[in-house]
């Protein structure tokens, strides 16, 4: 690999990560009443398994995802390997599940859609069904 | 042991291939298992079972969740355990009803983990927390594990502030193991309480378990306890009878980041059991995450103060007085002293999202005249009561 290569690599990694970390992601749900505001604490409550006002029942993408990644990130604020070993806590000494769980942004938008009183993420900018409300975007 | 590895390959084994995969919406299977190995660097104790011999057979442990639902209030979870230790039982760990009306209450009757400390309820799920060897001067086996009883529990919350109400009540009749010694322990009337609070990333949790009537069985004890009876010496009987009541008390903090986290937990156990003693326990421990790797360590302590048997016999004036006497001063030393200080630094890395990979080494310094958690003949003046535990292990959730 020449000199040259390697820079255009690394320049080209590197707007790929400055890209990357400029996505956003859309906290979208399928409401049954009049739309409220809903702020970032609450929707993280309502991901770790507490009770909220809004009595919506969570949704989330498989692990891997890069948009769970980022709604990890900037929502939760915890590392996936935190998350994964707090619903194993949950789970088995039967406090609580965790959410219902899909494998894509295409299943989310139907599971959503589908589903009243559901509230999952999504990337910005990807087209919504009617029922559908963004709630929330992150930075 | 080979029947029991056999056990163990079973029920991963049947997950592996999917046999008890989901069954239908209404029943799940759902399981954990972890392989564990370690290595004391002396051969003059042992310590959580573990010799300067490397060896598996202490911490492996598996187990199998089944949850059924009835409809949306009624659901039944079960959890059949298999462990490695021959000295703890395998069997049904959980079996028990639940009736939650809504988002808020949840109400549980059954077999049910005493959930004192954080991890208490999980501590054989080790993929939940982050040491191989939660700190035994907390999270030791003469706690009493689980209850056979009834709870309730209220999730609420006030602006940004989210908590947790949970009320218990039972019975415990089992076997409990402590420094290698095995008694029979029945609690008539245990409850207690505990309140969990959350803001943002820091936590806040307080508990207490009460015990009112701890019977202890030490059938070893009765001989001696007739002779002073017969001897004349009815107090010093009355003080190796163990029963009566004893509280525990619990304080914990955390907090939890994206790159971090701290947790600590101060427990203080109260017993109006003579022989039994005052414990003061804690722990803090502190974690960095480097992607899938988590480093962490841990300090932690605990201090026991042992009421020690008054020794009212006269030594000298006949070899049956002279053996009562020397027979209590042998039972002063036999009751547990566990006075240790501990460092723990490890590692886990979860290279799977529900697979952990993890290493830790425990540089343990006791109390010269102290059993200090280790399983010892106490008047053993040799050993300086300081070794380093080595464990490496797998974690597995599925």
């Amino acid at each position: 690999m020449s000199k040259l290569t390697l820079v255009l690599f690394i320049i080209s990694f590197a707007f790929c990560a400055a890209a990357q970390s400029r996505e956003r992601v859309i906290v979208v749900a399928h409401l049954t009443e009049q739309p409220t505001s809903i702020s970032k604490s609450e929707i993280r409550n309502i991901f770790m398994g507490g009770v909220s006002e809004a009595k919506l029942s969570p949704v989330e993408i498989a692990s891997g995802s890069q948009i769970r990644i980022i709604f990890n990130t900037r929502v939760i604020g915890l590392p996936e390997s935190r998350i994964q070993s707090y619903w194993a806590q949950m789970k088995f000494s039967g406090r609580n599940q965790p959410p219902v769980s899909v494998s894509n942004t295409e299943e989310m938008v139907r599971y959503l859609t589908e589903n009243e009183a559901s509230i999952g993420y999504l990337p910005e900018g990807i087209a919504l069904p009617e029922p559908l409300t963004i709630l929330f975007t992150t930075n | 042991m080979l029947r029991r590895f056999a056990s163990f390959f079973l029920i991963t084994s049947l997950f592996s291939h999917g046999v008890l995969a989901d069954t239908s919406n209404d029943l799940e299977f759902s399981g954990f298992a972890r392989v564990v190995g370690g290595y004391l660097s002396t051969d003059e104790a042992k310590y959580e079972g573990y010799d300067n011999s490397f060896s598996v057979s202490q911490k492996s442990l598996a187990a199998v969740q089944a949850d059924y639902t009835f409809n949306d209030y009624f659901s039944m979870s079960g959890q059949l355990l298999w462990h490695s230790d021959e000295s703890r039982q395998s069997g049904v760990e959980w079996l028990y009803l639940t009736y939650q009306p809504n988002a808020s209450w949840q109400f549980n009757i059954g077999r049910l983990r005493t959930p004192l400390l954080k991890f208490s309820d999980v501590i054989d799920v080790g993929f939940a927390y982050p040491w191989l060897n939660a700190p035994q001067q907390l999270y030791s086996g003469y706690l009493f594990s689980q209850y056979e009883g009834a709870n309730a529990r209220y999730l609420g919350y006030y602006n940004e502030v989210t908590f947790s109400v949970e009320l218990y009540w039972g019975n415990f009749d089992d076997e409990i193991l402590s420094n290698g010694t095995s008694s029979d322990v029945e609690v008539d009337g245990m409850f207690g309480g505990v309140i969990e609070t959350s803001y943002r990333g820091f936590q806040f949790r307080v508990a207490t378990s009460f015990a009112n009537d701890t019977a202890v069985e030490l059938d070893e004890l009765q001989p001696l306890i007739q002779g002073l009876r017969a001897a004349g010496f009815g107090d010093t009987a009355d003080t190796l009878d163990i029963n009566g009541a004893s509280s525990s008390y619990l304080l914990g903090v955390g907090y939890d980041s994206l790159n971090w986290f701290v947790t600590a937990e101060i427990i203080k156990v109260e017993s109006e059991i003579d022989v039994l003693a005052a414990i003061d326990s804690s722990y803090i421990t502190f974690g960095y995450y480097f992607d899938e790797i988590l480093l962490h360590a841990t300090i932690a302590s605990s201090r026991q103060s042992l009421n020690e048997i008054d020794n009212p016999i006269p030594i000298g004036f006949s070899p049956e007085l002279d053996a009562l006497y020397f027979a209590v001063e042998e039972v002063n030393s036999y009751f547990p002293t566990d006075d240790l200080d501990s460092l723990t630094l490890g590692a886990r890395w979860d290279f799977r999202t529900n697979l952990a990979f993890k290493t830790e080494v425990s540089f343990l310094k006791g109390k010269e005249g102290k059993t200090s958690f280790f399983e010892l003949d106490v008047n053993n003046t040799e050993f300086d009561r300081r070794a380093t535990l080595y464990q490496l292990g797998i974690e597995w959730v599925f």
